[in-house]
């Protein structure tokens, strides 16, 4: 089931919104809920049963947590446990419909989607440099890391940082000189091999999301 | 006023990429109250540093106006208010000008300018003070319990808002400076300083 970029992009502010800050008491409860299991529907659409099964179990345990316990529980322990159940009802849901429109939108599909738009090249260029380069620096941070494992420096912000900055700086040169060779510039026309476009899953799904919107605002 | 090219686009990314990654993993110590308003300072310094570096590829303005635009898509993106679009691309602006003003070498310019661009942060805090404070803590009420509502209350009287502004600041500085005593340790070397 494909979902037009655009779709995603605002399901992704819907999801967020509502999660974030929605009261859990009242309607609200409804539409948080069907909120929280969009992304868990969308992960399974494009295989991540992991992610979907991680995340179904971390949700259930925040659910559970935040119905019965809230009330009971006092103390220093509470504000630990109220945390951990707060911050993944509030936000994992919100991650995870990030992790799934990262997932399942190329990065062909998102510059296709932001050109239609008609966002201009300024922003869209560095905004899929940006989302493309969130997992290098991880690998690369886990290789630098390791690195200092095996010469058994302790953790320093700068044996961290430093290399991370001029592996960031050197791969950026390297980007630069790819992108030359590949005739993109600015504002240029380019051909693009990938359809986008809205299909009836499209319409669904941003019904779904304006209800969500409409009701967390009408009763706020 | 040179033209932005490509090269300069990516290195927005990068760097901004990194600028957001780096602050956002400090940010999440945000669960006890205290270390919510510590936290600024630390992220202000870690955030600066590498802020330095990415000064060093910028020499064109509008660069970091851009910068402060992806933050505050990033921003609206995973939930904030509208507004912080606004005062992150504000922010993104005043960094920029801050660094032409500087011609693009000075370091204390440099240094305003990531408190500029740091100051975005103060944006989030908003709901947290004047007038917003009741029902954004009251939905925190329910999510997280009233232990950790009432320490978060005794912690941020009005004023506090302005403490957190101090708190950015004093890290953007901090971190200003480690990040030139970096540039000058590991990077001249490679040529990059800039002085």
């Amino acid at each position: 089931m494909r979902l037009d970029p655009r779709t995603k992009l605002f399901l992704l502010i819907v999801v967020n919104i509502v999660l974030m800050m929605g009261k859990i008491t009242g309607i609200h409860f409804w539409v948080r809920l069907t909120m929280s299991v969009l992304p868990f529907l969308l992960l399974l659409s494009v295989k991540k049963y992991k992610a979907a099964g991680i995340y179904a179990l971390a949700y259930a345990y925040a659910m559970l947590g935040e119905g019965i316990l809230v009330p009971k529980v006092y103390g220093a322990a509470s504000i630990a446990f109220m945390f951990t159940t707060g911050l993944i009802s509030r936000t994992l849901g919100g991650g995870m419909m990030a992790y799934y429109v990262l997932c399942s939108t190329t990065v062909s599909e998102f510059v296709a989607a932001m050109k239609r738009m008609h966002v201009p090249d300024q922003v869209t260029i560095p905004f899929s440099v940006m989302f493309r380069f969130f997992p290098t620096i991880r690998e690369e941070a886990a290789d630098i890391t390791a690195a200092m494992k095996m010469r058994g420096i302790g953790f320093s912000l700068e044996y961290i940082l430093v290399p991370l900055l001029m592996s960031v700086s050197k791969i950026g040169d390297e980007l630069s000189a790819a992108c030359m060779t590949k005739c993109l510039g600015i504002n240029e026309e380019r051909t693009y091999t990938v359809k986008i476009g809205f299909s009836a899953a499209d319409v669904v799904f941003f019904t779904i999301g304006m209800a969500g919107l409409a009701l967390y605002i009408r009763y706020r | 006023m040179k033209k932005i090219a490509v090269k300069d686009l990516i290195n927005v990314g990068i760097y901004t990429a990194l600028y957001f990654l780096v602050i956002f993993l400090l940010a999440m110590m945000g669960f006890v109250p205290i270390l919510l308003i510590l936290g600024v300072f630390f992220e202000a310094v870690a955030g600066t540093v590498v802020y330095m570096v990415y000064l060093t590829k910028v020499e064109k303005f509008g660069m970091l106006t851009i910068t402060g635009v992806l933050l505050g898509v990033i921003s609206v993106l995973t939930g904030r208010p509208l507004a912080t679009f606004v005062i992150c691309a504000a922010a993104g602006l005043l960094a920029d000008l801050a660094w032409k003003q500087g011609g693009y070498r000075s370091i204390f310019w440099g240094i305003v300018s990531a408190c500029a661009m740091f100051l975005r942060i103060a944006g989030f805090e908003l709901p947290m003070f004047f007038g917003y404070r009741d029902s954004y803590m009251e939905s925190l009420r329910e999510g997280y319990g009233d232990a950790y509502v009432e320490t978060l209350l005794k912690l941020t009287p009005d004023w506090m808002f302005f403490g957190l502004i101090v708190l950015g600041t004093a890290g953007a500085i901090v971190g200003g400076i480690f990040g030139k005593k970096i540039l000058k340790k590991h990077f001249a070397k490679v040529g990059e300083v800039c002085d």
